[in-house]
C-alpha cells in the first residue's frame, strides 16, 4: 500500500537501488525488466533528483557522472533530456507558451485566409465572400492576444523602463485591429465596385499579422523572458483567463518550478514534538504562540533556508516590503528582479560562506527610514542553517529624545 | 584597420562599437532604432538580419550599403 502512496519516493527509492545494482557491476540485462517497469512514466525530473539525492548521500560527483553512461543505455539516450533545462517558456500555461501557442493558430487560419482571398479575387461569389468574412470574424480574436499583451506584459516591461518597444507595438496592434475592422465592414456592406481594393487590404492586413508574430516572438519575448521574474509571470498568468485567449480552448494552468516547504521539512523530519510544543534553548512555546510572537515584533523578518529556498516571513501589522505567500518555496532569486538579484545572491553566499556574519543597509523611504538587516543564522555547532532578512522603520526610534517613565494615558 | 560587421552581434552592440550606425540603419528602414531606450532594450535582442526579415529589406541590399560607407561585412 505504501507503495500506492508514496509513489514518488517509493520509485526513487528503487531506481536509486538498481543504478547503484548497475554501478556495483551487474550488467544492464540482469535488471533491465524491473527497470522497464519502473520507469514507466518517470519524469527527467525525477531521475536529476534522485542523481541529487545520490549527490547529498556522498556519492562523488564522478560517480554520478559515470552512472549517466549506465542508465544512458537503459534509458535508450533520453540523456540529454534529462539534463536539458526545462525553459519556463516551454512549460503548457506559462503566458509565453500560450502568446507563442495562439500565433502558430494565427498563423494556421491566415494559411486558410489567404487561399480564400485568391478565390475571391477570382470569384466573388456569395460563398467566397460568406467565407472570408467567417475568416476576419476569427481572426479578431486577436484582439484578446493583444489586450493580454498590452494590459498585462506592457506594465511590467514598464517596470523595468523598457519604454519604448511597447509604446511602438501598441501603435501597430491598434493599426492592426484597424484594418481587420475594415476588411469586415468592407465584407458585411460588399458590392462588386470594391473588389480589387478589399482583397488588396485584406492580403495587407494579413501581411501585417504575421509581421507582429515576427516580432513578438523574435523580439518581444526574449527581452521579456530574459527580465521578468517568475513570480511577475505568474501575475500574469492570473490575469489572463479574466480577458481570454486567442482561438485556443483551453489553456492549462501553469506550474512554475516551486519546492514545496511542508515537504521539505517533512523530509528532513521536523515533527512538532513535546504535545506540539516547540522546546527552545530557553523555553518552550506552542506553534500558536511562536507565529504571534513573530508576528508581534516591531520588524518584518524573512528567513531563507540553507538552500536558498524562502521558508518563513513574519506577517506584521506594517510590513515595509511587500511580500505574497506565493513566495514561500521559491528559491531566493526567483523573488528579485532580476536587476537586484545579484547583490541578494551575493549577500547570501557571503553569509553561507561564512565569509560575513551579518551585512546591512539603510535606506530613505518616503518619510520612513528603513534600516534592512541580514545577518546567518547559524547553530550552535556554527553550521550554516539560512539566512535571515530583518527590516525595520527606525525613524521613530531616531527621533527619540530626552526621557519617558510614565505610561500613556 | 577597415570596419567590420559582424551579422551575429546585436543592433545594440554594433552601434556602440560604431555610433555612426545608429544613422545609417535609421537611413536603409530602421525607424525606430532613434526611440529612446529602443537600442538599449529591443537593440540587445535584435541583430541586422534579423531585423531584415522584419522589415522586409533585403539583406543583400543593406550589405551594399554598408560596404559603399567602408565597412567590411563579417556573416
Amino acid at each position: 500500500m505504501s507503495e500506492v502512496i508514496n509513489n514518488r519516493e517509493y520509485r526513487q527509492k528503487v531506481l536509486k537501488e538498481l543504478i547503484s545494482e548497475l554501478h556495483r557491476g551487474k550488467s544492464v540485462d540482469e535488471v533491465k525488466e524491473r527497470f522497464e517497469k519502473l520507469i514507466e512514466g518517470v519524469s527527467p525530473t525525477e531521475i536529476s533528483e534522485m542523481e541529487h539525492s545520490l549527490m547529498m548521500e556522498g556519492m562523488p560527483v564522478e560517480e554520478v557522472q559515470r552512472l549517466c553512461d549506465v542508465h544512458a543505455a537503459v534509458f535508450k539516450g533520453s540523456i540529454e533530456e534529462i539534463h536539458r533545462p526545462q525553459k519556463p517558456e516551454d512549460v503548457p500555461g506559462h503566458p509565453v507558451h500560450t502568446f507563442k501557442l495562439e500565433n502558430k493558430k494565427i498563423e494556421s487560419l491566415i494559411d486558410k485566409i489567404k487561399t480564400d482571398i485568391e478565390k475571391f479575387r477570382s470569384q466573388d461569389t456569395r460563398e467566397n465572400i460568406q467565407n472570408l468574412r467567417n475568416d476576419f470574424e476569427k481572426l479578431w480574436e486577436i484582439d484578446k492576444h493583444y489586450l493580454r499583451k498590452e494590459n498585462l506584459l506592457f506594465p511590467f516591461m514598464e517596470k523595468y523602463q523598457i519604454t519604448a518597444p511597447p509604446k511602438v507595438m501598441w501603435g501597430v496592434d491598434d493599426e492592426i485591429r484597424d484594418a481587420i475592422k475594415d476588411v469586415k465592414a468592407l465584407l458585411t456592406d460588399y458590392s462588386s465596385v470594391n473588389k480589387e481594393q478589399l482583397s488588396d487590404k485584406a492580403e495587407e492586413t494579413v501581411v501585417r499579422v504575421k509581421e507582429m508574430i515576427f516580432k513578438e516572438e523574435n523580439i518581444l519575448f526574449p527581452m521579456v523572458l530574459e527580465t521578468l521574474s517568475e513570480d511577475e509571470w505568474l501575475i500574469i498568468e492570473e490575469g489572463s483567463s479574466e480577458i481570454g485567449y486567442c482561438l485556443l480552448e483551453n489553456v492549462v494552468k501553469w506550474k512554475p518550478v516551486k519546492i514545496n516547504v511542508e515537504k521539505k521539512a517533512e523530509k528532513e523530519g521536523e515533527e512538532p514534538s513535546n504535545n506540539g510544543y516547540i522546546k527552545f534553548d530557553a523555553g518552550i512555546m506552542s506553534p500558536d504562540e511562536i507565529n504571534a510572537v513573530l508576528n508581534t515584533l516591531p520588524l518584518d523578518m524573512t528567513f531563507v533556508d540553507k538552500d536558498g529556498i524562502v521558508k518563513y516571513f513574519t506577517q506584521g501589522k506594517e510590513r515595509i516590503f511587500a511580500r505574497t505567500k506565493a513566495i514561500i518555496g521559491r528559491e531566493v532569486k526567483n523573488c528579485h528582479p532580476p536587476a537586484s538579484v545579484h547583490i541578494v545572491e551575493k549577500i547570501v553566499e557571503d553569509l553561507s560562506s561564512g565569509k560575513k556574519d551579518h551585512e546591512d543597509f539603510w535606506i530613505r523611504m518616503g518619510d520612513k527610514f528603513v534600516y534592512i538587516r541580514y545577518f546567518a543564522v547559524r547553530n550552535t555547532k556554527g553550521e550554516y542553517l539560512g539566512t535571515i532578512e530583518v527590516t525595520q522603520d527606525i525613524k521613530p526610534i531616531q527621533d527619540i529624545t530626552g526621557e519617558k517613565r510614565l505610561a500613556s494615558s | 584597420m577597415s570596419k567590420v560587421i559582424d551579422l551575429s552581434k546585436s543592433v545594440h552592440d554594433i552601434c556602440k562599437e560604431y555610433p555612426e550606425m545608429i544613422g545609417i540603419l535609421k537611413e536603409i528602414g530602421f525607424e525606430n532604432i532613434t526611440a529612446p531606450g529602443m537600442l538599449k532594450t529591443a537593440g540587445r535582442i535584435m541583430t541586422i538580419p534579423k531585423g531584415a526579415v522584419m522589415k522586409g529589406i533585403e539583406m543583400q541590399k543593406i550589405k551594399e550599403i554598408l560596404e559603399g560607407k567602408g565597412f567590411s561585412i563579417k556573416e
